[in-house]
């Protein structure tokens, strides 16, 4: 891999996760599905995938300690954001599929938790964490999709602005 | 002007959500609950009536009878329940002398038998309601 696009996924990582952590005082309302969409479109499959790891142990380092019960659904959910993206979404860049993917993904994510949280507390009625979790859900759906909409096009231009005079200059430095 | 329209109905959407949950959760005018309160060992430590009136949430009457402590932002053990607030609301880790750590255990809530699934700052009101907090192991089966 190259060490620009090395750079750039560890850039990608600390932004990520820094407004995370400045919007935790919001409940699910963060830029977290809007970055992982522009990066997954900027990046291959493969950096997208080392991108979403990074994240996620960075992530849990922080705020859980690595509880493989939170780790593990993580790493799941927002794995199916690369996987989407080169699969059905076929690497769309128009900002209303992906902002219809973006509000699928607010209750996925959440869903993903259920049989973890399942295990861990021995609670084993489905419906509990169904109901109990889905107004948080209607919330991060509701910003995933409002922010993609809104912001995936500029911020994906900007990405690839850098991404090709980075490029360029390197070029013209190896030249 | 598509996108704002979306946008628009997206936001409205989401608030008429909040609406409808908040509409169908409401407490009754008046009434009488009761609350039972079980320890580690599975005894009732107490089972006592109180009278409700529209305006009471079940968190202001167990912070007028009992002693209770809730989780603060880092889950840790606080008797300041009033200073915390917010969307997801408060976490009840203490009443009287059961006390819970969150990460092993916690104070399930059951409003008649059943498991709630709200939290403490949104379980509605509803007369001859019986709310039973029972000390919890996590992992444990309800």
């Amino acid at each position: 891999m190259e060490t620009r696009k090395l750079i750039m996924i560890a850039i990608a990582i600390s932004i990520t996760f820094v407004q995370e952590q400045m919007l935790l005082f919001l409940p699910n309302i963060q830029f977290t599905v809007l970055l992982v969409i522009v990066f997954t479109s900027v990046f291959t499959f493969k950096e997208s995938i080392i991108f979403i790891i990074g994240y996620v142990l960075l992530d849990n380092m922080y705020m859980g300690g690595f509880n493989l019960f939170y780790m593990i659904p993580m790493l799941f959910a927002w794995s199916l954001i690369p996987i989407a993206y080169h699969t059905i979404l076929r690497k769309t860049n128009n900002e209303y599929y992906l902002g219809l993917f973006a509000f699928i993904f607010g209750f996925v994510y959440g869903w993903s938790f259920i049989p973890f949280n399942m295990i861990q507390t021995g609670i084993d009625n489905f419906y509990i964490y169904l109901s109990a979790d889905i107004i948080f859900e209607v919330i991060m759906a509701a910003t995933g999709f409002v922010t993609v909409v809104w912001m995936f096009k500029p911020l994906n231009k900007v990405l690839k602005t850098v991404l090709n005079t980075q490029a360029l200059v390197i070029k013209k430095a190896y030249k | 002007m598509k996108k704002l329209v979306i946008t628009f109905i997206v936001i409205l959407a989401t608030i008429a959500s909040f609406f409808v949950s908040n509409y169908f959760n409401t407490n009754d005018y008046d009434g009488e609950i009761t609350i039972i309160v079980v320890d580690q060992i599975g005894d009732i430590i107490s089972n006592e009536q109180y009278l409700f009136i529209e305006e009471d949430t079940l968190f202001n009457i167990l912070d007028d009878n009992y002693v209770i402590g809730c989780a603060d932002s880092n889950y840790n053990l606080t008797s300041d329940c009033a200073e915390i607030s917010g969307i997801s609301g408060r976490i009840i880790l203490k009443i009287g002398d059961i006390e819970t750590d969150w990460d092993n255990t916690y104070i399930a809530i059951y409003i008649n038998d059943d498991y709630s699934t709200f939290g403490i700052d949104n379980v509605a009101l509803r007369d001859g309601d019986v709310y039973r907090f029972e000390y919890k192991e996590v992992g444990d089966d309800n």
